[in-house]
């Protein structure tokens, strides 16, 4: 018999190559998937490095600037001095006004693609152009992002709940943390912009030999200036120009949220606030002073299954404190809270029947997490008693200044390392707890039965109301059932922290470009699944 | 790790250099899931390719940070996985009129040039349950963590632990009564 480790070996060890013809097929197809893609979506992924990785621009862009610089000034200063990454960004920090203008070389000509104005303690403007179009439109004031889309003509607004822009900032340095001894200190390359002399470092990296960033650091260890080269028939060519100006005078009043008369203003918040209000809920409960969990809706469907429409979110002198609290951890991540469904029952005569849960729809939106799901009899249905019950079991799970706010009313804090956050951060990774409720609540099951289309159908439409929003990628709906770890993680970890998000069938992310029929079958087969993974074990 | 988080960067920003750069560092391990999972060559290459293509529609779903690896390894079982309950359905109502080996062979443009192993152990890995396979194929090949595959298949670690405990037992067992045959 084979040790289990040769078994192992032999799965790891396997090999696979591929034909190269129908390699390049593929890569056309995929690349020409990219291009479509890009003219579609040319606000996400035009290239403008910034634009994808910070969705609040203004100071994250200039602090990113600063965090990509400055750190291969620690191999120049070495331990026992300020380094020039802090310097630089406490002078970012201590701006009272930044101003961003964001330049790509397009066919033979300069395009700007971003103009970004911010003021501290008042506001922050961002106006996008995609090859001289605009595409996008944001306004901040500290509470509240309103984003614009001249393709909808609709501006929409998200908190700005848990985000501190230049923490947020900080994430792009993971990227580059192994840079440090790649920049490199070009002395013939100095300028003067605005008058300003200003030192050049080039950032190389072996793994891209074609591409190289240079930064202009002033005296003050500001960046001032960024660019990315390419390298085309052995010349470096600019294609890509970001200025950055400090202290400048603003005029404030471009930061009042007017679009235009005819533009469509739409608030999420409000639509969930309403449709998911605790104090109209079938059943709440406040928990450990911090978060509030409810039922907004239990319902029979025919089959034997059971729906119910639940939330959880911080109360809101929570959201208050975590505002106000400092991250203890290097690493960055904005308050992140879920719950779980346990196996759960419903009682009949002292009787339990065990029910396993799936999501059909799901929504994280600024802290709150939204869960539809059916529960599923794993044994013979017997609810027709008029007495039945359901007895709901869940856990509840909170990552950051929110964990550390509850560890401190009691919960236990877990280990996360490689259970909860990605590998590369374990050593800097903020506070996880996780807490079980068994049960939570007991609820009495109601008498009339629906059909399965009719529970689906009622999910569908509150997904369609919130659709503009996702438009924009401010709210994303999309099949959860696809969703990689990953993207699951990051919903709860994104910038803006307003994600939604809606288990749809196959790639179709849009309720739009999906009809009810196909997402109640999709959910049917999902039943399906469930019940053949329970039966087979 | 560093060269993934620059690809990604680099591919956010709609660079196709570094989308081609994604795809042949991953290909071969993707195609070995999936074939793995399946046993089924056809539909693994148009899976992988789908998984691709699917990518470079949507690069803003990528996460600076995120695992690329694991990234694309839970997309490419998470289609194996519909393509399976798919075929599931279709056996079911008697309309796979395909028997998978001959479609194998009949391919005419084969992308995948399969080794006897990967052969040996994806015939072996096809005689135990579905989600035992993917537990296995989704650690040992996709390199990902148990939490991460349970997230994915939306079942609590420990079932996960079992499937993969269970499943190498019983590929230990298909495994050696091949050997003595």
């Amino acid at each position: 018999m084979k040790p289990a480790e040769n078994i192992k070996k032999l799965i790891k060890d396997v090999e696979l190559d591929t034909n190269a013809q129908m390699d390049k097929a593929v890569l056309n197809d995929v690349l020409e998937a990219l291009e479509e893609s890009k003219k579609k979506k040319p606000a996400a992924i035009k290239p403008n490095r910034w634009r994808t990785i910070m969705k609040s621009r203004i100071t994250k862009l200039a602090a990113a600037a600063v965090v990509i610089g400055a750190i291969g000034f620690f191999s120049f200063l070495g331990n026992g001095q300020t380094s020039l990454y802090a310097q630089a960004m406490r002078a970012l920090q201590e701006a009272q006004s930044i101003h961003v203008l964001g330049k790509h070389f397009h066919d033979g000509q300069w395009e700007t693609v971003e103009d970004i104005w911010f003021e501290r303690d008042v506001g922050a403007l961002g106006v996008f152009w995609s090859k001289g179009e605009k595409t996008k439109v944001i306004i901040e004031d500290g509470n509240s992002r309103w984003v614009y889309s001249p393709l909808t003509n609709t501006a929409i607004r998200s908190s700005e709940f848990g985000c501190q822009l230049i923490d947020e900032a900080a994430e792009i340095l993971k990227a580059f943390e192994n840079w440090e001894d790649r920049l490199v200190r070009t002395p013939s390359g100095d300028i003067s912009i605005d008058n300003i002399p200003c030192q050049l470092y080039v950032l190389y990296h072996p793994e891209l030999p074609d591409d190289r960033y240079s930064f202009w650091f002033d005296q003050d260890r500001r960046v001032r200036q960024l660019e990315h080269q390419q390298k085309l028939n052995e010349e470096w060519e600019i294609d890509q120009f970001t200025k950055i100006e400090y202290d400048l005078p603003v005029d404030t009043s471009i930061f009042d949220v007017d679009f235009g008369p005819d533009v469509t203003l739409l608030d999420p918040e409000k639509i969930l606030g309403q449709d998911f209000d605790p104090a109209k809920a079938l059943f709440s409960e406040l928990i450990s002073d911090r978060v509030i969990f409810a039922v907004h809706d239990l319902k029979k469907a025919q089959g034997g299954f059971l729906y119910l429409l639940s939330s959880i979110r911080p109360t809101e002198d929570t959201k208050r404190g975590i505002k106000s609290r400092r991250a203890k951890a290097k690493t960055v991540v904005p308050n992140y809270l879920s719950f779980e469904f346990l196996q759960s029952s419903v009682q009949v005569s002292g009787t339990k029947y065990p029910y396993k849960c799936i999501k059909i729809a799901e929504i994280v939106h600024n802290g709150m997490h939204i869960q539809g799901v059916l529960f599923i009899p794993k044994t013979e249905s017997k609810w027709d008693v008029p007495d039945s019950k359901f007895e709901v079991s869940l856990q509840v799970r909170a990552i950051g200044k929110l964990a550390d706010m509850l560890v401190e009313e009691g919960w236990q804090e877990i280990s996360h390392g490689e259970k909860e956050l990605p590998a590369e951060a374990p050593a800097e990774a903020p506070a996880v707890t996780l807490r079980l409720f068994k049960p939570i609540a007991t609820l009495q099951l109601p008498g009339e039965e629906f059909l399965l289309e009719q529970i689906t159908g009622q999910q569908y439409l509150k997904s369609s109301a919130l659709e503009p929003a996702v438009q924009m990628d401010i709210l994303i709906l999309k099949p959860l059932h696809l969703m990689s770890s990953e993207e699951i993680e990051e919903a709860g970890f994104l910038e803006d922290n307003s994600l939604s998000r809606i288990e749809t069938l196959g790639l179709t992310s849009k309720p739009s470009e999906l009809t009810i029929e196909e997402y109640t079958d999709y959910v049917r087969s999902t039943i399906e699944v469930a019940i053949n993974q329970y039966q087979s074990h | 790790m560093i060269e993934d988080k620059l690809l990604i960067w680099k591919f956010k920003r709609g660079s196709s250099d570094a989308l081609s750069r994604i795809y042949e560092k991953y290909k071969n391990s993707l195609l070995k899931i999936v074939s793995g999972l399946l046993n089924e060559t056809a539909a693994a290459e148009d899976i992988v390719h789908d998984c691709f293509v699917s990518l470079a529609q949507s690069p803003e779903k990528l996460r600076l940070n995120g695992n690329l690896k694991s990234y694309l390894a839970t997309s490419a079982a998470n289609r194996a996985r519909n393509w399976n309950s798919a075929r599931q359905r279709r056996e079911t109502a008697g309309l796979n009129d395909a028997d998978p080996a001959a479609s194998n062979s009949k391919r005419p443009e084969q992308w995948i040039i399969a080794g006897e192993r990967l052969k040996t152990v994806n015939r072996a890995l096809a005689q135990i349950p579905y989600e035992q396979r993917e537990a296995i194929i989704l650690h040992l090949q996709g390199g990902m963590k148990f939490k991460a595959i349970a997230e994915s298949q939306n079942v609590s670690i420990n079932t996960v632990q079992s499937r993969y405990r269970y499943g190498l037992e019983k590929l230990r067992s298909i495994l050696d009564s091949e050997a003595e045959l």
